[in-house]
C-alpha cells in the first residue's frame, strides 16, 4: 500500500560570521534570520532559490585603527564595505549577510507548489568574541510529499516537533521538549567542512552542516524496515586558502549532478556557508552542496496535513525585534539589566512557571545577557 | 571635420563612406578607425608602443596603417590622423587565463623608451590625501554628512594602511604603459586576440592594472584571476617585485576621492551608488590579491 504523506526537508546550519577588524561588536541589539526565496517550476523540478538573510543591529566598539602587523597580507589590508561603515541614525552598526540557498526538488514530490514553505525553525547565536557571531539555525522546507509504504498517517498535533539528531552540536532548546516527543532518526546527509584561514588561529573554524531528515512517531514495528544509512560527503574537507576550491567549480557541479542522478528523485540542496564580512559580494565561491539521503528516510511528516501557506517566506524568527508575533514559533529574549523572570513573563504575557519549564531553570534567578526561550503563544501563520 | 576624399587618397583607398563621421570609415578593405591626434609626441609614443607591443607579445594590435607614402600618420587641419583596422567581435576571456596572463605580463613589463630602465624605484601613487582630512568636510551634520564622515574614516584607514604597506615594499621598476581602460579592449579576429589600445597618455604606475584586475575578478571570478596572475607572474614578477606596490595602489581610496571631487554635479544618491559599487570592487580585489600573495608567500616558506 502506498500512502503519500506530507513531509519536511530539514537541515541545520552552524556557522560563524566574522566581522572585519575595526567593526567589532560592543553590544548586539538585534539579530534576525529570514528566508528570502523564490519558488518556481522548471520542467520536472521545483527550484527553491534565494537566501537566508541575516540582519541585525549592534553598537560598535570604539573605532580602533587596526595595526598592520598581522601575519597575512589579507589581514593587514582588509577594510569594510561602504554598507558596513554606514551607521544608522542612532549610531548603531548594521549587520547584513546572506547565505545563498539553492534547493531542487523533483516535482513528483510536491502536491501543490503553494504548499512549499521555507521556514527558519530555530535560530540562536553566540558571540565568542566581539568580532564573530556564531549562528545555529534549523531550516526546513515543508510541503514535500513522500511515498511511504504501509504507513498510516498520524496527526501528531502540537506535541510532535522536529528534532535534531546530530547530538554533537544540537543541544539546548532543540531538545527542550524532548520528554514530550518521540524522536526517530532515519537518515541524514552530513557534510562537514573545515575551513582553515591561514595565519590566523582564531580563524580556523570547523563547520558543521547538517542536512537531515526525520519524521515523527512512526509505527514502531515499521522502524526496522527503514535503512539507517548515513551519507557523508567525503569531499567536504576544504582548505579555505586553497583557491582551487573557492567556487562552485565545474567539477563540483558535475559531481552534484551525478550524485543527483544516482540519488534518483532526491531533493538537491546547495547551501553557501558564511564568510567573514570581508566576503560580502564575493563572486560565487565556496558554495557547499548538500544532497539528501534516501528519499523515504529524509522527510518529515507534517504535524498536520493539508496545511496551507499564505506567503512564501512565512516564517521569521527574530530576536529583540518587534516582528509580528503570528509568525513567531520560537522566540527568545536576552535578559537585560535589572530584569527578572517575573518582569519578562509579565511583558510577554506568560507565566513564570512556563519560562522555568521552557528554559529548564532550577531557580527563578536570571542574569543579564542570559538568553531565554519564550513559549510560543500561537502557531505560525503557515500552520494555521 | 575630416575630408573623406583626402583620407581615402592618403591611404590608397578607392571607396569609402563614414559609418561614424570623422571616426569610423567603411571601405573596400573593411572597417577603418580614424584617430585624430593633436600631440605629436604622444602620437610618436603610441606608434612605438604599438609596434613593440605587437613584437613582444605576438598579439595582433591596432597599429597605425601606413599611408601610400609609407608614413604612419597623415596631416589634417586638427593635427594628424592615424588609421587602424577596426575589429568589433568581442574576445572571450573564458578559459583563456594562460593566454591572457602571458599577454598582460608582457604588456606591463614592456619598455618602449630608452630612458626607461630596469632601475628599481620606491613607488607611491600620487594620491591627494588632503581629501581625507576631516577639515575638508564641514558639511551639514545631516544623514548625508554622517555617511560621508563614516566613509571618510574608513578611507583614511585605507590610506594609512597603504602607506604602511608601502614602507615595507621593495623598490621595483615602475610600469610605464598605455593605460588599459577596460577588458573590452580585447577583440577577436581569426580566433586570436586583437588588442585595441587607448589613445591616452602613457601611465606610470599600477592604476590601470588594478582597474583591469578588478574587472577580471568581477567577471571571471577569483579562481580565474589567480590562474591569470600565476601566468602573468612569469613575465611581470608580481610575487617578488610588483605585488606589494600593486596592492598599495588597490588599497588607496580612489573611489572616495572621486566621490568628493564629483561634488554637486551629480545627486548625492547617484554618487553614493557609484562609490559603493567601486568601493566594493576594490575591496574584493584587495582581498583576492592579498590572498593570492599570501598563498605565494606560504609556498615560498615551505
Amino acid at each position: 500500500m502506498t500512502n503519500e504523506q506530507p513531509s519536511s526537508l530539514a537541515f541545520s546550519i552552524k556557522e560563524a560570521v566574522w566581522l572585519n577588524r575595526g567593526n567589532e561588536i560592543d553590544e548586539l541589539l538585534s539579530l534576525s534570520l529570514e528566508p528570502d526565496v523564490t519558488i518556481k517550476e522548471d520542467d520536472d523540478q521545483v527550484l527553491v532559490r534565494g537566501s537566508l538573510q541575516l540582519v541585525g543591529e549592534y553598537r560598535p566598539k570604539e573605532e580602533t585603527n587596526a595595526p598592520v602587523d598581522a601575519d597575512s597580507l589579507e589581514d593587514q589590508v582588509s577594510f569594510r564595505s561602504v554598507e558596513e561603515v554606514s551607521l544608522n541614525d542612532e549610531g548603531m552598526g548594521v549587520i547584513r549577510h546572506h547565505f545563498p540557498l539553492d534547493v531542487t526538488i523533483p516535482k513528483e514530490r510536491i502536491n501543490r507548489i503553494e504548499d512549499l514553505l521555507v521556514t527558519v525553525d530555530a535560530f540562536d547565536y553566540e558571540l565568542p568574541g566581539s568580532g564573530c557571531i556564531e549562528l545555529d539555525a534549523n531550516v526546513s522546507i515543508s510541503g514535500i510529499t513522500s511515498e511511504r509504504n504501509a504507513y498510516s498517517e498520524q496527526d501528531e498535533g502540537e506535541d510532535a516537533a522536529e528534532t535534531e539528531y546530530e547530538a554533537g552540536y544540537t543541544e539546548g532548546y532543540q531538545h527542550e521538549e524532548e520528554d514530550d516527543r518521540e524522536e526517530q532518526h532515519y537518515s541524514e546527509a552530513h557534510y562537514l567542512q573545515e575551513e582553515n584561514r591561514e595565519n590566523s588561529e582564531e580563524d580556523v573554524k570547523e563547520r558543521h552542516f547538517h542536512f537531515e531528515a526525520y519524521r515523527q512517531q512512526p509505527e514502531p514495528e515499521e522502524l526496522d524496515h527503514n535503512h539507517h544509512e548515513e551519507h557523508r560527503w567525503d569531499g567536504g574537507q576544504h582548505n579555505f586558502n586553497d583557491y582551487e576550491d573557492t567556487a562552485i567549480s565545474a567539477e563540483e557541479s558535475r559531481d552534484i549532478e551525478e550524485k543527483s542522478e544516482a540519488a534518483g528523485n532526491e531533493p538537491n540542496v546547495k547551501f553557501s556557508p558564511a564568510k567573514s564580512f570581508n566576503s560580502l559580494n564575493r563572486t560565487p565561491e565556496e558554495t557547499e552542496h548538500y544532497e539528501s539521503a534516501d528519499s523515504d528516510e529524509e522527510v518529515q511528516q507534517e504535524k498536520t496535513s493539508g496545511q496551507k501557506q499564505e506567503e512564501n517566506a512565512l516564517y521569521l524568527t527574530k530576536m529583540l525585534t518587534r516582528g509580528e508575533e503570528r509568525f513567531t514559533r520560537l522566540r527568545m529574549c536576552i535578559v537585560q539589566e535589572g530584569e527578572s523572570l517575573e518582569t519578562i513573563a509579565e511583558r510577554y504575557n506568560l507565566t513564570v512557571s512556563s519560562l522555568l519549564r521552557m528554559n529548564r531553570l532550577n531557580e527563578e534567578r536570571v542574569s543579564e545577557g542570559q538568553i531565554l526561550y519564550l513559549p510560543a503563544k500561537q502557531a505560525p501563520a503557515s500552520k494555521e | 571635420m575630416l575630408r573623406l576624399d583626402a583620407v581615402l587618397e592618403s591611404y590608397g583607398l578607392k571607396e569609402g563612406k563614414w559609418k561614424i563621421a570623422g571616426s569610423l570609415l567603411e571601405t573596400e578593405k573593411g572597417l577603418k578607425r580614424i584617430h585624430v591626434w593633436t600631440d605629436k609626441a604622444l602620437l610618436n609614443w603610441h606608434i612605438s608602443w604599438r609596434d613593440q607591443l605587437a613584437e613582444n607579445t605576438g598579439c595582433l594590435t591596432d597599429r597605425m596603417i601606413q599611408t601610400v607614402r609609407g608614413e604612419r600618420m597623415s596631416l589634417c587641419d586638427e593635427g594628424w590622423i592615424t588609421v587602424h583596422d577596426e575589429v568589433s567581435s568581442p574576445f572571450s576571456y573564458k578559459n583563456k587565463e594562460k593566454e591572457t596572463g602571458r599577454f598582460f605580463g608582457k604588456y606591463y613589463s614592456l619598455k618602449v623608451e630608452d630612458k626607461q630602465t630596469d632601475e628599481d624605484h620606491a613607488y607611491f601613487p600620487d594620491f591627494n590625501a588632503e581629501i581625507l582630512d576631516r577639515k575638508a568636510h564641514t558639511g551639514k551634520r545631516d544623514k548625508n554628512g554622517e555617511f560621508v564622515e563614516a566613509v571618510r574614516k574608513e578611507a583614511l584607514m585605507r590610506y594609512q594602511k597603504a602607506k604602511r604597506l608601502n614602507e615595507k615594499a621593495d623598490p621595483a621598476p615602475v610600469p610605464f604603459v598605455c593605460p588599459v581602460l577596460s577588458l573590452n579592449q580585447a577583440r577577436l579576429v581569426y580566433e586570436k586576440m586583437y588588442w585595441v589600445n587607448s589613445t591616452e597618455k602613457p601611465e606610470s604606475g599600477y592604476r590601470s592594472l588594478s582597474r583591469m584586475l578588478g574587472e577580471w575578478l568581477k567577471h571571471q571570478g577569483e579562481k580565474s584571476l589567480f590562474a591569470m596572475l600565476d601566468e602573468m607572474d612569469s613575465y611581470f614578477p608580481l610575487k617578488n617585485k610588483h605585488g606589494v606596490p600593486l596592492l598599495t595602489e588597490c588599497l588607496l581610496p580612489w573611489e572616495f576621492a572621486d566621490f568628493i571631487e564629483a561634488g554637486e554635479n551629480q545627486s548625492f544618491g547617484a554618487r553614493r551608488k557609484v562609490l559603493a559599487e567601486r568601493w566594493e570592487t576594490s575591496r574584493a580585489l584587495v582581498k583576492a590579491l592579498s590572498k593570492w600573495l599570501d598563498v605565494t608567500r606560504e609556498q615560498v616558506k615551505v
